[in-house]
């Protein structure tokens, strides 16, 4: 009984759960569009490219204030897109081969964050917290940034739907249709870059890349239609993130790690239970 | 000669993928009108210019000179509705979008579209499976019927299609090229077809547009030659019945064409005179072949 009331008694693991519950929605809202825009390996590399903006923010603000934690939050954000940008510029309709930009990204930002940590003298605590999601930093600032981004990604996508759907299944077709693919490509952007860099605390630079994908890939494979992708991609989210949380505090897992080998476990269960005879 | 003013007037369009490299245009000085209720084939080979052509035309690509000039009864106007149906290799397959999500989609950024409508639009293209399954489990006839449907959901006035038969089996393609051609009259669509099917562009084409770089050919179909068709592939056409009056085409010397940038084996006059009679003995085997 006492693992499940844990999340109650204990104020860091109601954050925890809190926050983790607003990432599952979040990713569970981006991941189909993640996936179906074939871009996964883009959010792989954006969320590495976001340690050149943790080191950055780790070097400017040292303390663990409140105000400390919005400007690392501001400049990693910063800094992120600043990155990004040409990034997307250039995958815009496919200007260049995106895998060998996104590998060249990938290897500059993350080498470029390790430099500046190193230079400055930080302790190594603060980036691996970062690297592998650390539950224990999380703070009431999260829980509004996290409910924020809810808020922001969910009337971006809701709002236009019909035209994300258009955007998804044949970006030249909506452009001739009338449609401003490339407003939609640059919020595709934005959207995920808030994303990652608003949930590096819960599952961390390496990790955060199962919630991107893993619930939009369980969407695309089962959901009956476009329209629903997104709520199996919510759904399976919020369970995974439920039980990945309770696995963790009941055998005293790190969180990020355990998160992503129960999405991984649940996805491969969803193919034994489709076999299983109604 | 058509005295309706065209919907699509295109005049002496060039584009290169990199300007900076002399000669490396892949459209040179192309001219062509299209008109409503009318059907231009494009033909060419691969890499002949003929996608860059319709993405100029959709505003995907921008000429380095020329014009492209939309028409709506006389006036001149920015853009009219336009509608692309590439092959249904072309798109994502990857995404559950369904036949009834994808029309309802069809007048979007400006309105929606409802069920009814959508299920009138799936009737006059005869589809009759239900809408609430996949695009990506359509046959390749059925994902461009639906596509038609989405065309005319659209209210396009400008279809352009990119090989719409290939795939097809023969009644396949002719049903689908009768639906385009129902589809042109009813609403008076011009409709842009790329084929390497010549027997079908000939059959169900209006006007032709030969294209290959900086070789093109345009006029009415009744008007083409076999060395036209040679200069555009680059090879030779042992077998080609190139339409019912196949024997009065042949006979035709004054066919009106214009060519630009003349290729070194393009036919002169008199080659087409020694031509003839080869292509007359040609003819009677009634077959045809691609090139």
């Amino acid at each position: 009984m006492s693992l499940f009331t844990d999340f109650i008694q204990y104020p860091f693991l109601t954050q925890a759960l809190l926050c983790s519950l607003l990432l599952a929605v979040l990713c569970g809202v981006l991941s189909p569009l993640v996936v179906a825009k074939k871009f996964a390996f883009m959010g792989a590399s954006i969320s590495h490219g976001a340690l050149l903006g943790v080191a950055t923010g780790l070097v400017l603000f040292k303390d663990n204030t409140v105000m400390d934690h919005i400007l690392l939050f501001f400049i990693t954000l910063i800094i992120t897109l600043i990155a990004v940008s040409p990034l997307a510029w250039s995958t815009f309709r496919q200007r260049l081969p995106s895998d060998a930009l996104i590998g060249l990204f990938f290897t500059a930002t993350m080498g470029g964050g390790l430099m500046i940590h190193q230079m400055s003298g930080t302790g190594k605590g603060d980036l691996l917290g970062y690297l592998f999601g650390n539950i224990l930093t999380l703070g009431t600032f999260d829980i509004f940034l996290l409910f924020t981004l809810v808020i922001f990604v969910t009337v971006t996508i809701f709002s236009k739907k019909q035209i994300w759907m258009l955007f998804l299944f044949d970006e030249e077709a909506a452009a001739i249709q009338g449609i401003k693919t490339k407003v939609y490509h640059f919020l595709f952007f934005l959207m995920l870059t808030l994303v990652i860099v608003g949930g590096l605390k819960i599952s961390g630079v390496i990790l955060i890349n199962s919630y991107l994908l893993i619930p939009g890939i369980f969407a695309l494979k089962w959901a009956p239609n476009a329209s629903q992708t997104f709520t199996y991609s919510i759904v399976f989210a919020l369970k995974s993130t439920l039980l990945g949380l309770f696995i963790a505090n009941a055998f005293d897992m790190p969180v990020g790690a355990t998160l992503a080998v129960t999405q991984v476990t649940l996805y491969f269960s969803s193919f034994l239970y489709k076999k299983v005879p109604a | 000669m058509n005295n309706v003013s065209p919907l699509l007037d295109v005049k002496n369009l060039s584009f290169s993928y990199n300007p900076s490299i002399q000669d490396q245009e892949v459209l040179k000085n192309v001219t062509f009108k299209v008109h409503p209720g009318e059907i231009l084939g494009i033909l060419g080979p691969n890499g002949g210019g003929k996608t860059t052509l319709l993405k100029l035309i959709t505003g995907q690509l921008k000429a380095d000179s020329g014009e492209i000039t939309f028409y709506d009864k006389d006036e001149l106007i920015s853009r009219p509705p336009m509608s692309y149906i590439p092959q249904k290799e072309a798109i994502n397959l990857s995404y559950p979008l369904t036949v009834n999500e994808l029309l309802m989609c069809a007048r979007q950024p400006f309105e929606k579209v409802s069920e009814v409508e959508v299920a009138e639009a799936l009737k006059k293209v005869s589809f009759n499976k239900d809408p609430h399954q996949k695009v990506n489990s359509l046959s390749g006839g059925e994902f461009q019927r639906v596509l038609l449907a989405k065309a005319d959901l659209n209210r396009s006035k400008i279809i352009l299609m990119d090989e719409p038969t290939k795939g097809l089996d023969g009644v396949g393609q002719d049903k689908l090229l009768t639906l385009i051609q129902e589809f042109k009259r009813e609403k008076q669509a011009a409709i842009l077809l790329v084929e390497h099917n010549i027997a079908q562009v000939l059959r169900h084409g209006d006007r032709l547009l030969c294209l290959n770089r900086t070789f093109h050919w345009h006029d009415h179909k009744d008007h083409l030659e076999k060395n036209i068709l040679e200069n555009t592939y680059h090879c030779e056409f042992e077998h080609l019945l190139i339409h019912e009056k196949v024997g009065d085409i042949l006979a035709h010397d004054h066919h009106q064409c214009e060519v630009h940038d003349h290729l070194p084996h393009e036919g002169s006059h008199q080659d087409n005179e020694k031509g003839k009679d080869k292509d007359k003995d040609k003819a009677e085997h009634e077959s045809e072949e691609k090139p």
